[in-house]
């Protein structure tokens, strides 16, 4: 048994059911699971708004210290952090699973991922790159950006239940504790950068280049799209889609492609914005606008830094000793 | 025998007239035109200009040579320990073969756990390391090699804020943009500095084994054990190389074998180019002393002020 995960707050339960609902078209042999990084309890959905999936949350996962995590964890590293902590619960308490595979809440799966279930037969971990080729331009995101935040995108990853796997998960685990954090100068970037590891530490890695997996703003400069009269969607008239990821698409905003990239408008790519249309109206049906008004109870309020100036003043004297004692 | 060819990545007029190199010297100036050597030479540090130069230097050997159909490069701190033959078994059929700094992870990162370099440093200088890298002629490595050329070239800054560092940062994204990467998993491949502490050495004649299987160690990169303030980890914390006789032994032979090639004479030549000036290496009072205004810093950053009563 193939087990899909995702894992989301429950602002962001439109995405969740949406990816759901693909997976049950696409791929009905894989149990779903949503990981809730929130409380039912203090949230109390009403009956309409209560997804048909079943939901863990992330409390009741027994990761150790949990409250000292959000305590140190705003809401996005948060919730990267706990992404392995997911599945070493699947490892010990679904045995029946042979591979988990982790979806961000914001993809939608249009295939049976065949091939995928193929190779998780024989590779302990599958990840896919945020592009496969050079970026064409220092436009946003460039190959600088995915040197900073790691190569692979980690809204997907695949595991096999396997003692490599788990190995791997462990070490992951362990780095998360306390360096989930976004720290580009100290080479941190949430959960994502640290998988670069994955290929140096571990043989068994599959580096999947598939143009259908995990499409996302991030490789649309390699990736066009057009589709067969049965309705199937083709990257570069060969690969067929097996699943989009809409990072940083608002359905509110719907003439961006994602608030994080500068490349393109869909006026340049028309090709693509079928499927984002299709993902708008999926949003919508799926209660977005409710979800989101739900606020996360691990959620702190942002750290304001007052007296910018003053710190800066107080730094300068200290910056010129370091200059002078590093010259000597 | 391979043949063999010196990059210099400095202008060969500061060589001694009576100097006889054995092997073809490769001068930076063939490849660049003058404004553009010079405005490479403006832009880095020496150490970031030899970087920068590195790919063009692969791809003028590689036309140079148009017979050749494997292609090693090594950095100077690299000590070959055992027949190549090895390394060109596995490069069949291959594009690039990659070595990272560690095979796994060094457990002693961390809360509470102090080591350097920790695992985020290694992210912000790239995993895979520069200093060896074997290439085997073809279409995919022309590509690799342009790719990379016309990103170091511009590129080759150590900013880790930045995401750049040297040559080495870009080699992240080989495995992921090329066909026929190999990521080498092998530790008597690379044995160094980062990763002696992972790995014992048993002396046996003339040759040198990994301790716990007897495997011979293929080639050594003496970078930062030579001279401790060359690479990326002046400060590394976990080998002291005075408690490790292999090390000693393997450094003392090492040096022996540099000494006998006239080492004090070149040493004295500043690189002629790359002036931007390098941040000489602290140790000592100077270093805690910057450690400590540097976490003070950061206290500053974060300290809590209470708004003040307008």
């Amino acid at each position: 048994m193939t087990l899909a995960f995702t894992i989301c707050s429950i602002n962001y339960l439109a995405q969740a059911r949406t990816l759901g609902d693909s997976l049950r078209r696409t791929n009905p042999d894989y149990q779903y699971v949503i990981g809730l990084v929130d409380k039912l309890s203090t949230a109390n959905l009403p009956a309409d708004l209560v997804p048909d999936y079943p939901m863990l949350e992330v409390d009741k996962i027994g990761i150790p210290d949990f409250q000292a995590m959000c305590d140190r964890y705003d809401i996005t590293e948060l919730n990267t952090a706990v992404k392995p902590f997911f599945i070493d619960y699947f490892y010990k308490n679904r045995p029946e699973a042979t591979a988990v595979i982790y979806f961000d809440p914001d993809i939608i799966v249009f295939q049976p991922l065949t091939e995928l279930n193929k190779a998780l037969e024989t590779n302990s971990l599958i990840l896919t790159p945020h592009t496969c080729s050079p970026t064409p331009d220092w436009e946003r995101p460039n190959e600088l950006h995915h040197l900073n935040t790691g190569v692979f995108n980690l809204g997907f990853i695949g595991l096999r239940t396997d003692k490599i796997a788990r190995a791997f998960v462990d070490w992951w685990k362990e780095r998360l504790v306390y360096e989930c954090r976004i720290d580009l100068c100290e080479g941190l970037f949430v959960d994502q950068h640290w998988v670069n590891f994955a290929p140096a530490y571990y043989q068994n890695v599959c580096i999947d280049k598939y143009l259908g997996y995990n499409v996302a703003y991030w490789n649309l400069h390699e990736r066009q799209f057009s589709q067969r009269p049965d309705g199937t969607w083709l990257i570069n008239e060969t690969d067929e889609l097996r699943f989009f990821h809409y990072s940083g698409y608002n359905p509110f905003r719907p003439d961006d492609i994602s608030k994080y990239q500068t490349r393109y408008t869909f006026s340049q790519r028309s090709d693509v914005k079928p499927l984002f249309d299709l993902y708008c109206r999926e949003l919508l049906a799926n209660a977005n606008e409710q979800y989101t008004k739900y606020p996360c109870v691990y959620i702190k309020p942002p750290t304001i830094k007052r007296y910018q100036r003053v710190r800066k003043a107080i730094k300068l004297p200290i910056n010129r000793l370091i200059s002078l004692l590093q010259h000597r | 025998m391979p043949a063999v060819v010196i990059g210099l990545a400095d202008d060969p007029d500061q060589l001694s007239q009576d100097l006889q190199s054995p092997y073809p010297i490769l001068p930076v100036g063939a490849l660049f035109s003058a404004s553009e050597r010079q405005h490479l030479s403006d832009q880095y540090t020496p150490v970031e200009f030899a970087a920068a130069c590195k790919p063009r230097f692969l791809n003028a050997v590689f036309a140079r040579y148009p017979t050749v159909e494997t292609l090693l490069y090594a950095d100077p701190n690299v000590l070959f320990l055992h027949s190549t033959q090895p390394i060109l078994d596995r490069l069949r059929n291959q594009t690039l073969l990659l070595t990272p700094y560690l095979l796994q992870a060094p457990g002693d990162t961390g809360p509470g756990k102090k080591a350097w370099p920790d695992e985020k440093h290694l992210q912000n200088i790239g995993l895979y390391n520069a200093d060896f890298l074997a290439f085997t002629r073809s279409t995919e490595t022309t590509q690799l090699l342009s790719w990379w050329q016309s990103r170091a070239e511009t590129r080759a800054y150590i900013d880790f804020c930045k995401g750049l560092c040297t040559d080495q940062i870009w080699l992240m994204h080989a495995p992921v943009f090329f066909g026929g990467i190999t990521i080498v998993h092998d530790p008597s491949w690379h044995v160094a500095l980062w990763n002696l502490p992972q790995r014992q050495l048993h002396q046996r004649e003339t040759t040198w084994q990994l301790a716990d299987n007897g495997q011979p160690v293929l080639f050594v990169n003496m970078k930062g054990l030579f001279n401790p303030d060359e690479g990326f980890f002046p400060h590394q914390t976990r080998l002291n190389p005075a408690k490790r006789p292999d090390v000693m032994a393997l450094l003392q032979a090492y040096r022996q074998q540099v000494a006998a090639k006239e080492l004090a004479a070149l040493t004295a030549i500043r690189p002629a180019y790359g002036m931007k000036p390098l941040l000489p290496v602290v140790r000592g009072w100077r270093r805690t002393a910057t450690t400590a205004l540097t976490a003070l810093n950061k206290w500053v950053d974060t300290i809590y002020l209470p708004a003040l009563p307008r």
